[in-house]
């Protein structure tokens, strides 16, 4: 399904973006991959920040294309949309979407499902997802780079 | 993995291919009813040979047969005095726990998985159409590599799977200080994909 699909079956909706709004997102991002490598929180918790930085990436690709995501699933939608956004490859995208699945449970069912192994692996996904989405950003969106970036 | 093989060959030995199959998606997915176009393709056998398992099936009543319509569904019969019974031994043989061995099968073989088991509402028979397959791997597994290997286990399980993965260190160090998560696991039902008591035993010491 393209975005024309998505937006037809009303799972995103049109969204004006603005310079502010993807740095405002950005530095939301970079808050949290900085929050998720602390050593003392719980692998539960980190895996959740590095999932929330994953999200924001998302969203902000997703504004930059024009769009926010519609009010159901707008989790899911978002880290789906990332594939026809950013062009993010298939098997990075299904591995953050068992991720969001994994993050419901932790956050809300059972404490320490996480290990940290885990944690440090999403950080490492997340990380290289933030080089992928900004060097896309820079390519298809000069105009909403953040300034304060540089590059 | 003498014990895999031996799980295989017994649900094909009770069952034989295609009832095996039928009740596999049956009484995997209790909660649901399926009609017999469903099963057969979910059966990969011919039209006639899973109409014929399937009466037998609902003439034990084993099986419901529920007409709706022009259409006829098929589904597990929960009251079934044996019901219990024979989903845990279709479970193991030829439910999550077979599906989850195949699509691990790679892994597996790259000896990466000390022990690979299922546990919550699968484990203890308590599952419901809504219930994910809880799967806790101790090994030394990247999720990066998992998750493309259990998408294949969740479309012939139309069920998600939710992993967890403990390199054997950290799930050493977790269980020693106590961890309630893992030391619920221990003490609560499970089904093994991967090793058994006696190496989670190994592990666990």
């Amino acid at each position: 399904m393209s975005l024309a699909d998505w937006l037809a079956d009303r799972w995103i909706v049109t969204h004006g973006p603005s310079v502010a709004e993807i740095a405002d997102l950005w530095a939301v991002v970079d808050r949290d991959l900085e929050d998720a490598a602390i050593p003392r929180l719980s692998a539960d918790w980190r895996l959740s920040i590095a999932y929330n930085a994953a999200l924001q990436l998302a969203t902000l690709a997703l504004v930059a294309e024009g769009y926010r995501p519609g009010r159901e699933r707008a989790h899911e939608r978002a880290i789906l949309s990332l594939r026809d956004t950013a062009g993010i490859a298939a098997k990075t995208v299904d591995l953050l979407d068992a991720v969001r699945r994994k993050r419901n449970q932790n956050s809300y069912e059972h404490a320490g499902t996480t290990s940290a192994a885990e944690a440090r692996e999403l950080h490492e996904i997340v990380m290289t997802l933030r080089g992928d989405v900004l060097r896309w950003l820079k390519k298809k969106h000069p105009a909403l780079y953040p300034p304060g970036l540089g590059g | 993995m003498g014990r895999d093989v031996h799980a295989d060959r017994a649900s094909r030995l009770l069952f034989g291919a295609v009832r095996r199959e039928v009740l596999a998606l049956l009484l995997g997915r209790p909660d649901e009813r399926f009609y017999l176009r469903e099963i057969v393709r979910a059966a990969g056998g011919g039209s006639g040979a899973v109409q014929r398992e399937l009466k037998q099936l609902v003439d034990a009543g084993l099986v419901e047969r529920e007409a709706s319509g022009h259409q006829v569904y098929f589904s597990a019969n929960r009251e079934a005095p044996i019901f219990p019974e024979l989903q845990a031994i279709v479970e193991k043989t030829a439910g999550a726990v077979d599906v989850l061995r195949a699509s691990l099968a790679a892994l597996l073989r790259r000896r990466r998985v000390d022990v690979a088991l299922i546990y919550g509402s699968v484990a203890s028979g308590r599952k419901t159409a809504r219930s994910d397959v809880d799967l806790l791997i101790v090994g030394d597994v990247a999720l990066a590599e998992l998750v493309p290997a259990l998408r294949t286990a969740e479309a012939r399980l139309g069920r998600e799977v939710n992993p967890s993965v403990f390199p054997v260190k950290e799930f050493q160090d977790k269980l020693r200080g106590g961890a309630p998560f893992l030391t619920r696991i221990l003490a609560g039902p499970r089904l093994f994909v991967a090793g058994d008591d006696r190496e989670l035993g190994r592990l666990a010491r």
